[in-house]
């Protein structure tokens, strides 16, 4: 693996985040085939150096095989560009891009972020706690399919809940008015713009029309980030339980096994 | 013991409600009864596994002999107390009594299908002295039956699978060596998930104890089916086998296999082993040696609502979503194909100015190059819309500029959106800006167009509104 080869490789990560050297279900991108070329014959020892590059710029490319993940085309191998969970993300990662897409008409900055939170939220839970599933189940990437529709259906039922609790039981002001001062199609915008976010990072795929699936990078970088982030600023158990008697009763499938955070062995 | 049977059986169930279903084609459609007959207690199931297990260890010393019942009903009575020795005659009867089994059937001579059934399904059979059964043996059928479900729990036996393609090489059946190795990948593959979905789920205790406790003869067997692929690899390279192959080839033509592809497929299936090998010697470190972190279910809603009460900061959503939300590069990072739409149009009018070989007119009219054309037939209009404020590429797209009649032009709308001064006045008095994020439309049905649009604007003589973003 030369400079050139490792240029090319990094332009093309930074692209698509992902390399598939038989994609399951779409079309080989340019030059796709030729890069997981490069990779295949540079072995273990060219997929270190290139993650010597990466390291520096708080990156790991992580190689699955046939083997390793259930999804991957027989014979085929896959790369994918994740955010090292050791390191902080490169500078030239850029959080205003996304939020200025987030933002609607005269939002502010800390409104496109508070969205930007509740709906990421909402669709984790679409993909693991309606599915009951881990968050360190990253072969259940394959089986995360699901609609627009239900997405902003769940976005507003989340903002039904926080109506129905009101300010007086505690509700942060800001946030409280941020949320449920939504007009018309709202929602949908948001929604529609926050999956356009997903889709760009490769964290999303579109499956089918209007349908969308977790990517394999998707699904690593949650399980490999969650206990050093996420998991830290979630509210403790009794405090969550406090907050949820508060609410109406929602039905919510598959919750009965969650366990509350971690389980180490 | 039974748990070998479990997976056997069960992958058998709904292939046997199906074949008792009396619904006929066309028949107005009927919900599924998903309830079975019988007491739930799976009493009767367990002493037909254990019926099928005392015959099989029998057989072994009596060698398809007959085999007394006496030590089997002692034994079971001594497990259920209120069992008598009718009931293991019933258990008897159920697994001695055939069943008739209807199936469909080609008749490659005739071309056809027609149906065909089987009374060969019971397992074992009996002999009665006055009425009451004392010896038993397994049938075909019945050995038949404990080997299946030996082999559909337990990846230990694999490497007979791959001491199949020696015999296979060594028969000289070369056409059944892809279709091996197929099979051989296909449940190696299976075992590597197994692990990978053991490794991701909390509370496998038991899946990782098992794993341990056997890990040295899953190992062994790893190593086993490794050394068969080798063998048969090695000796595929044989002056003999060679010999063989060549005859065989000759007899075979067409069929797509020759010394190459069988070379190919046992590399890969070489190389699959390799890494199942790989990934079970990590598995077992990753289980031993270190302390695995797994992380259950979250639910996610009830944390969403938490934090409308304990807002996180603003620093700590901005931190939570470079470290897990989405992240565009502030940068650009050229790509080989971000030249492409240049290089089309290039092409384009290379093309469009070659002279003509066959014609009379060549040399005289230079034909207009598609830019050129787009340029005329909507340049009149763009100015006139310029003229009434700045005009993003989306809108462009609204306002049908991408085309002209019904054929696509995006190429040229994006070139002029570029290099403005194709509307054929000087660049001063046309400025771009970047809008950024704010693309989004859909041309044609198919293409999709992203990202930053630009805003095209009309800068005044006189000063006029030029600031910057």
């Amino acid at each position: 693996m030369d400079l050139n080869d490792m240029g090319q490789l990094h332009a093309f990560l930074m692209r698509y985040r992902c390399i598939e050297s038989r994609p399951r279900s779409r079309k080989l991108r340019r030059n796709e085939s030729e890069l997981a070329g490069i990779l295949i014959e540079a072995g273990a020892e060219g997929l270190e150096q290139m993650n010597r590059f990466l390291a520096g710029q708080g990156l790991d490319l992580i190689e699955f095989t046939d083997t390793d993940m259930p999804g991957i085309t027989t014979g085929g191998r896959v790369w994918v560009l994740a955010r090292s969970p050791e390191a902080t993300p490169p500078a030239f990662f850029s959080i205003d891009q996304v939020m200025a897409r987030m933002k609607l008409r005269d939002d502010t900055r800390e409104a496109a972020a508070v969205w930007y939170l509740h709906i990421w939220l909402i669709h984790l839970a679409l993909l693991y706690s309606h599915k009951g599933r881990a968050v360190s189940a990253v072969s259940g990437y394959l089986d995360s399919a699901f609609e627009e529709e239900t997405l902003i259906q769940g976005v507003r039922d989340h903002i039904e809940r926080v109506r129905s609790i009101g300010l007086d039981a505690g509700a942060e002001q800001r946030v409280y008015a941020i949320l449920t001062d939504e007009r018309g199609t709202d929602v949908a915008k948001r929604v529609r713009a926050f999956l356009g976010l997903m889709v760009d990072s490769g964290l999303l795929g579109h499956a089918d029309s209007g349908v969308y699936e977790q990517t394999l990078l998707g699904a690593v970088e949650i399980s490999q980030s969650f206990s050093r982030t996420l998991q830290h600023i979630l509210p403790d158990e009794d405090a969550l339980s406090n907050i949820v008697n508060l609410s109406a009763p929602v039905t919510e499938k598959g919750e009965e096994e969650e366990a509350w955070p971690e389980e180490t062995e | 013991m039974t748990k070998d049977w479990i997976s056997y059986l069960s992958a058998a169930f709904r292939l046997v409600d199906l074949h008792d279903s009396a619904r006929s084609f066309g028949s107005a459609s009927t919900s599924l009864k998903e309830e079975r007959t019988g007491r739930r207690d799976g009493v009767w199931l367990n002493l037909a596994c254990h019926l099928l297990s005392y015959l099989d260890e029998c057989d072994l010393e009596t060698n398809e002999g007959w085999n007394p019942i006496g030590p089997f009903v002692k034994d079971v009575c001594g497990r259920y107390r209120s069992l008598n020795d009718d009931d293991v005659q019933l258990v008897i009867s159920y697994l001695s009594t055939p069943t008739e089994v209807y199936f469909i059937k080609d008749e490659p001579t005739k071309g056809q299908q027609r149906v065909a059934s089987t009374k060969d399904t019971a397992l074992i059979e009996r002999r009665s002295i006055r009425g009451q059964t004392d010896l038993c043996r397994l049938t075909q059928r019945g050995r038949l039956a404990i080997t299946l479900a030996k082999a559909s729990h337990n990846w230990l036996y694999t490497h007979h699978d791959a001491d199949k393609l020696m015999t296979a090489l060594l028969y000289g059946e070369f056409h059944d060596i892809p279709k091996q190795c197929a099979s051989l990948g296909q449940s190696i593959r299976a075992f590597a998930h197994e692990i990978t979905r053991t490794m991701e789920q909390p509370g496998q205790n038991e899946v990782i104890a098992h794993f341990l406790d056997r890990g040295n003869q899953y190992l062994d067997s790893i190593r086993k089916v490794q050394t068969a692929v080798q063998n048969a690899r090695e000796h595929l390279g044989t002056a003999d086998v060679r010999e063989r192959l060549n005859q065989w080839f000759e007899q075979n033509e067409g069929m797509g296999l020759d010394l190459g592809v069988m070379r190919r497929t046992l590399d890969e299936l070489m190389q699959t082993v390799e890494r199942l090998s790989r990934r079970f010697s990590a598995f077992l470190h990753q289980v031993t040696d270190t302390q695995r972190e797994v992380v259950g279910a979250i639910p996610f809603e009830k944390a969403a609502l938490a934090f409308v009460f304990q807002p996180p900061s603003l620093t700590v959503m901005d931190m939570l979503t470079s470290n897990l939300g989405a992240w565009l590069p502030e940068m650009c990072f050229g790509a080989p194909e971000d030249m492409q739409g240049i290089l089309r149009a290039e092409i384009d009018r290379h093309q469009a100015s070659q002279p003509k070989v066959f014609g009379e007119d060549a040399g005289a009219t230079r034909e207009r190059t598609v830019m050129e054309l787009f340029v005329h037939e909507h340049r009149e209009a763009m100015f006139a819309a310029l003229k009434a404020g700045p005009v993003r590429l989306g809108t462009a797209l609204t306002m049908g500029w991408a085309k002209i009649g019904d054929q696509c032009h995006l190429t040229e709308l994006v070139g002029v959106y570029s290099a403005p001064s194709w509307l054929g006045r000087g660049a001063d008095v046309i400025q771009l800006r970047i809008k950024p994020g704010s693309l989004d439309a859909r041309v044609e049905g198919c293409t999709w167009l992203a990202g930053d649009d630009i805003e095209m604007q009309l800068v005044q003589e006189q000063g006029g509104n030029n600031g910057p973003e």
